[in-house]
């Protein structure tokens, strides 16, 4: 069905429309501007203003699609999914659709009469994937259950609604959002580029489809540990600090002082556990947490007891990032908000309500929106930066920018060898020394000739 | 303190009336009453109401004990939905008689369903936290503090809401009229111009997409706008309005900034305001704008009459063609043809159509 737009009305009503929104724009930018100063945000407003024309030109390049892998892929999912339902099938001897929630609860908690969880606001037993996460090992069906619905959701959120999505140059044009995301983290819809799982296989075919075009290839940097980074500027951790001067690995150093080992008698499990508390921290973690996430990852004997142990030992060594989330809390509840170091702000007045989980939500947010703004914050006066030089080195074209990832940047780069160590030259040294922290910042760059083929 | 208003003949849960010291400068009408109200027959008393005296507190430092608190209608809404306009004209007596003995200097209006009794049909977004004078009393239009629990996001508005409530009640803000604040430039000069080609410092918007520009409009007096077809135009300050999209636009119609500034990033990095233009116009500016969807709904429907017609056109043709073509063959195969082929066509025409051409 045609769609009209402004040449399909009298040009007269179109002038009126398209001049108001001016007359808007002016009068309502004082009243903005003044109450911006009033609330000690010009700092922060520059910071984000800065990033717009890199974020514009990402829209505008767009990431170049390779249709074929994503058809092929689409129906690669539709076989998965497939021997998912057929494994059901083998295990308890009926079918089901795993989409269906009456279909799944009648399955897991009248057939297989496994406990159930959660109710839904209907009175049904709740087969939500949260839910069912937490029943894995209870019966293997739930595992096919869960791949199944896995599968499904990358056949349909990404595979076919991409190539949908193309444009006439093949490319993919992202909206991409600053003001959506209260930590100032970018978002994007149409696709969700940003949702694709990082770390997980089927993320990385998937990223796999998105190619460099002719004579061109990918890079990525990202900030190495930017959060526990800030964690260590932040709270002034001497040990934390320490560590990260000496470029020790700092989740299996962690790991030796809660586990009381020596480092190269530290575990692989040891090591995932202090690396889980070690983000956790920002987050808000609880021994309940930390034993689901050691449970997901396949670790055995990680009940609540030993994760209250590893967390309380990990506050023991880092006393200082202890006293910091305090004090994230203190602030919140003595302002009501609180602010990142660029001064952005988070209103959390939910810290006084006698509402368990409305107070406990509101803490854990205290800390968690200190830290990860703030460090989105490095690399957005970062990406200011390395604009500024782009256009002042006139290489604005042959390398060009794609995406921001948390903490990773995407561009795509002429495939020539002497540009590209330039590039990587000029790229970490913008990245690392733009902002000072009282730790090194540290990133790492990559290249490859798409996006699934670069290094994580 | 008890109510003295008594229950009405309709019986629908439990008739919860409103409480507090009567006569009372400040009044709260919420909604309704939800599963603990009804159940303890008492305003507010559930977990909103927990966070509506703590919010309260924190702001003015009143409690409970010092203002009136009641709710738009009286009983509980079945499966906690919103109050049809019967629930309301029902209980509207009660509450008109409330309003009356309470006599308040400022009723705090809480959710929309509240605010729509008092100030009419507006939008939440446009009007919560900037109150308004009508008749003699003093209506602030506050978020319901259920949005909180709903959305953790929504806590730090209704904090700011009930941050100017305390401002309102120390005297140091002013209500605007019944209509909110007013547009100062109703009469406005909007015209097409294509002569400028280099502008100081303007508020700048555009319109259609970078593969479609259709203009940029542009201004640096209130009331006044020049609409520019042709682009071209050199600005050296701009102030714009999602910079994202028209940056775009600009490049696509050759027009040319040294910086620029963007109002919507303003309105997030506040945290409290709407990100929208014209939610922001109306609620600072008092400006009516039309939203593009109103401004091309008469042509859409124009556009999708003609399509309709053009296709049903095309399919009158097409039944028209496969019947000559069936007339031209042997009997037998003819039946066996038309008997597919008017299958077929039946599925595809309306049934209208097939009628009309039957003797």
């Amino acid at each position: 069905m045609p769609v009209a737009d402004l040449d399909d009305i009298p040009v007269k009503d179109a002038v009126e429309y398209a001049c108001r929104d001016a007359d808007a724009t002016l009068r309502i930018n004082p009243i903005l501007d003044r109450r911006i100063d009033e609330m000690g945000l010009r700092g922060c407003y520059e910071m984000d203003l800065a990033v717009v024309p890199m974020v514009e030109r990402m829209h505008s390049v767009g990431m170049l699609v390779d249709r074929r892998h994503l058809v092929e892929l689409d129906s690669y999912l539709t076989d998965l999914m497939a021997l998912e339902v057929q494994a059901v099938r083998k295990i308890v001897g009926v079918e089901i659709n795993p989409n269906s929630p009456p279909q799944v609860a009648a399955l897991l908690f009248e057939k297989l009469k496994l406990k159930p969880r959660k109710r839904t606001p209907t009175g049904m037993n709740s087969t939500q994937d949260k839910v069912l996460e937490a029943m894995r090992n209870e019966h293997p069906v739930v595992g096919h259950i869960i791949k199944y619905r896995e599968y499904g959701t990358y056949r349909d959120d990404f595979c076919l609604k991409m190539v949908r999505l193309l444009d006439e140059d093949g490319r993919i044009h992202p909206n991409l959002g600053l003001t959506r995301v209260s930590s100032g983290r970018l978002n994007c819809k149409e696709p969700n580029l940003l949702g694709i799982p990082v770390r997980e296989e089927m993320g990385k075919l998937l990223r796999s489809g998105f190619v460099a075009g002719p004579d061109k290839t990918y890079g990525s940097w990202d900030l190495n540990q930017i959060e526990m980074r800030e964690m260590a500027h932040q709270s002034r951790d001497p040990v934390l600090i320490s560590r990260f001067e000496n470029d020790e690995d700092i989740h299996a150093a962690t790991a030796a002082d809660v586990f009381g080992k020596r480092l190269e008698d530290v575990s692989a499990t040891e090591r995932y556990a202090a690396k889980r508390i070690g983000f956790g921290v920002i987050t808000g973690i609880t021994e309940i947490g930390l034993a689901e996430q050691m449970a997901l990852a396949g670790a055995e004997g990680w009940d609540e007891q030993s994760c209250g142990c590893a967390i309380r030992d990990y506050f023991g060594i880092y006393k200082y990032v202890l006293q910091f989330l305090h004090d994230c809390r203190a602030e919140a509840r003595r302002y009501g908000y609180v602010r990142d170091r660029w001064g952005r702000i988070r209103y959390l007045p939910g810290v006084h309500s006698d509402l368990k989980w409305i107070r406990a939500e509101a803490e854990r947010q205290s800390h968690s929106f200190k830290i990860s703004a703030s460090a989105q914050g490095v690399l957005k006066k970062s990406m200011a930066q390395i604009w500024e030089w782009w256009k002042s080195d006139g290489i604005l074209g042959q390398v060009e920018p794609l995406l921001q990832v948390h903490d990773e940047l995407l561009l795509e780069v002429d495939d020539d060898k002497e540009f590209r160590e330039y590039l990587d030259t000029g790229m970490l040294h913008f990245l690392c020394n733009t902002t000072k922290l009282r730790v090194p910042i540290k990133a790492k760059g990559s290249y490859g000739p798409d996006w699934g083929s670069l290094k994580d | 303190m008890p109510s003295a208003y008594t229950k009405p003949y309709v019986s629908r849960g439990t008739f919860v009336p409103g409480e507090g010291p009567v006569p009372c400068d400040l009044m709260l009408i919420g909604e309704g009453p939800g599963a603990e109200e009804d159940k303890y027959g008492r305003p507010w008393v559930g977990k909103a109401g927990r966070e509506l005296w703590r919010y309260l507190f924190q702001s003015t430092h009143r409690t409970r004990t010092s203002v009136y608190a009641t709710n738009l209608v009286k009983y509980r809404v079945p499966e906690d939905g919103d109050p049809t306009p019967d629930d309301i004209a029902r209980d509207a007596p009660i509450l008109a008689q409330e309003v009356q003995d309470v006599a308040p200097e400022i009723i705090v209006c809480l959710g929309r369903w509240s605010v729509r009794r008092f100030l009419g049909d507006v939008d939440m977004e446009v009007c919560h936290g900037i109150p308004r004078l009508v008749g003699h009393r003093c209506i602030m239009p506050i978020i319901h503090p259920a949005a909180g629990l709903h959305s953790t996001e929504f806590q730090g508005t209704i904090a700011w809401d009930f941050e100017q409530l305390a401002k309102l009640l120390r005297g140091e803000i002013e209500p605007y009229g019944e209509g909110g604040p007013v547009d100062e430039r109703p009469n406005t000069d909007y015209f097409e111009a294509d002569g400028f080609t280099m502008i100081a410092d303007a508020a700048v918007d555009t319109e259609g997409s970078v593969r479609k520009p259709w203009c940029v409009s542009f201004t640096g007096t209130p009331g006044m706008a020049c609409c520019n077809r042709i682009g071209g135009v050199d600005f050296r300050h701009i102030v714009l309005h999602n910079a994202l999209h028209d940056i775009g636009v600009l490049r696509a119609t050759n027009c040319s900034y040294d910086t620029f500034d963007d109002t919507m990033i303003k309105a997030y990095l506040l945290c409290v305001e709407p990100q929208g233009l014209k939610a922001l116009a109306k609620r600072h500016c008092g400006m009516e704008m039309s939203s593009y969807d109103e401004l091309v709904a008469h042509a859409n429907r124009m556009k999708a009459h003609q399509y309709l017609r053009k296709v049903l056109g095309w399919l009158n043709k097409q039944s028209i063609k496969e019947q000559s073509a069936s007339s031209t063959t042997s009997s037998r195969s003819r039946k066996r043809t038309s008997g597919r082929g008017g299958r077929k066509s039946s599925r595809m025409r309306p049934k209208g159509m097939i009628k009309s051409r039957r003797p």
